[in-house]
């Protein structure tokens, strides 16, 4: 059996003002992955890839076992999706929508979608026009969840929300990954949110897959070092330094590389280590894009 | 059909009853009014109704039923269901198309039904009234299609455009034709052979509107 719900190879699309880089990327199943990059940086057109909803111009794509966009009916059957920019019709109410998906998936669950309304503090009755964008969010959410999919793609569906909103959502996330055989796709340019709940990590930036890999390794791995230069010295090339700042003998050192084996190497370079200090997700990220659009390499 | 054509369908009829209550209902009372006398206004005017119900009801279906789609991002929704783009496009005609011939084929059996019963239209006017509203059936499915290929207003509106002009132009091009003219004057209810040419070229031109239709849907790369 397939270990990976989603395996995208060399996948590329070109537009006229954007080009997805043949990029690779693996889900394993059960996992949550948090796919993270700046507005503009790929996010949405992977997401629409994988869901068949762009066809790709080069590479392959799997989902869940299918080809796609060939057999993205059979795949959609298990695929959950939420996007920022996805909107229920405002005529109509969020029953009516629950009967329309109840119609059409059969692993449509009423008594979990009556648990996730009043959960979430919908009201079934009320229209779609009348509701926030925190309850809009929150009812395609419902829909998405209610018919227990194999693979749940979230599209940014925290932008924009108040941060009450925003903590029921990654609640009812964190509650879905009870489930270990569903596999969470979560986009995000907000790292704290992705930091909460995801296991796995994946940056994209401008239209390229920098950095992909557990959050842990990525945690354990990212270092600042804190480092006081002896009078006299100059800092010379130094092995896996993504980031240097700071003047006169104090300079603080950020690494994608950290082992306690760099210790030795610094020290005999003439660096005394003050400090070392874990990175969060988000200055993780912002130094990943920072080095690869200098050029250097992660 | 697949179920899931259904499915949609259905979900589109759901979503605009409102509306199409709205034009059933305005149809009904046009209808009523051509039970008067036709030398009476009242009977204008409800022939007036009825062409003003099926050019409102082209370009409305078209943007209520098809641009909004796009423009209210309900596409994105609908596409992520387990849907391709060809069922979605083969459900976006039907659900279209019947929700279209509805108040359509209200008119043209009442129209029928009216010159058939009445002392003072000749039957020879059947073949010129159906003539006339399979032209605007054709009119609604080139609005239609380029509503669903260009996803874009604009299209819709200039095909509108295209289409009020080109309906104009056909009854005036076939008055022009003997065979009709004086057909229309007849109480001949049997077509002839130039009315039953006009109307083959309308039902091929209407199949080879949808069949391109369909065909471009299916060659489309990006659905939203």
């Amino acid at each position: 059996m397939n270990n990976h719900a989603v395996e995208l190879r060399n996948v590329g699309k070109d537009y006229k003002y954007f080009r997805l880089n043949d990029i690779s990327l693996n889900l394993p199943t059960g996992s949550i992955t948090g796919f993270i990059g700046v507005n503009g940086a790929g996010k949405s057109t992977t997401i629409r890839i994988l869901l068949g909803l762009v066809h790709q111009d080069r590479g392959s794509v799997q989902v869940l076992g299918q080809t796609m966009p060939d057999q993205q009916v059979l795949a959609k059957r298990e695929i959950g999706y939420v996007s920022e920019d996805m909107r229920l019709y405002p005529k109509a109410n969020l029953a009516w929508h629950m009967q329309f998906i109840q119609s059409i998936y059969p692993n449509w669950d009423q008594a979990y979608a009556e648990q996730l309304l009043k959960r979430f503090d919908l009201r079934a009755e009320q229209k779609i026009k009348g509701l926030s964008h925190g309850q809009r969010v929150k009812a395609t959410l419902l829909l998405a969840l209610a018919h227990r999919p194999k693979l749940l793609v979230l599209d940014e569906p925290t932008t924009g929300l108040d941060p009450v909103a925003r903590q029921e959502v990654l609640s009812a996330l964190m509650e879905v990954l009870a489930d270990e055989q569903r596999t969470i796709l979560f986009s995000s340019h907000n790292t704290l949110d992705v930091e909460q709940i995801s296991d796995q990590v994946a940056f994209i930036d401008q239209g390229s897959i920098i950095e992909a890999t557990s959050k842990e390794d990525l945690l354990d791995l990212w270092r600042r070092l804190r480092v006081r230069i002896a009078p006299g010295q100059t800092l010379t090339e130094l092995p896996h330094i993504i980031q240097q700042q700071g003047n006169g003998q104090l300079q603080s050192l950020i690494t994608n590389r950290y082992s306690p084996d760099l210790h030795q190497i610094y020290q005999q370079a003439g660096l005394e280590i003050q400090a070392v200090e874990h990175l969060t997700l988000e200055e993780i990220f912002v130094a990943s894009i920072q080095a690869r659009r200098e050029g250097k390499t992660l | 059909m697949n179920s899931m054509i259904k499915q949609l369908i259905r979900k589109d009829w759901q979503i605009n009853r409102t509306m199409m209550a709205i034009y059933i209902g305005a149809m009904l009372i046009a209808n009523v009014m051509l039970l008067a006398d036709p030398d009476n206004i009242v009977f204008g005017m409800g022939v007036i109704l009825i062409l003003t119900i099926l050019f409102i009801l082209c370009i409305h279906l078209t943007t209520s039923n098809v641009i909004s789609e796009y423009s209210q991002k309900t596409l994105t929704f609908i596409m992520s269901l387990p849907v391709s783009a060809r069922h979605y496009a083969i459900a976006k005609l039907a659900a279209n198309l019947s929700m279209f011939c509805v108040p359509w084929l209200m008119a043209l059996l009442s129209s029928w039904l009216i010159i058939l019963t009445s002392d003072s239209l000749p039957n020879g006017l059947t073949a010129l009234v159906t003539l006339g509203l399979v032209e605007i059936l054709l009119s609604y499915c080139l609005i239609m299609m380029l509503g669903i290929v260009t996803e874009s207003q604009h299209g819709a509106i200039g095909a509108m455009a295209i289409s009020n002009l080109g309906f104009q132009g056909f009854i005036w091009g076939i008055l022009k034709i003997p065979a009709i003219a004086q057909h229309r004057d007849s109480n001949q209810l049997a077509w002839n052979s130039t009315e039953l040419s006009i109307l083959a070229i309308q039902l091929v031109v209407i199949i080879g509107l949808l069949g391109t239709t369909l065909l471009i849907q299916q060659r489309k790369t990006n659905f939203i």
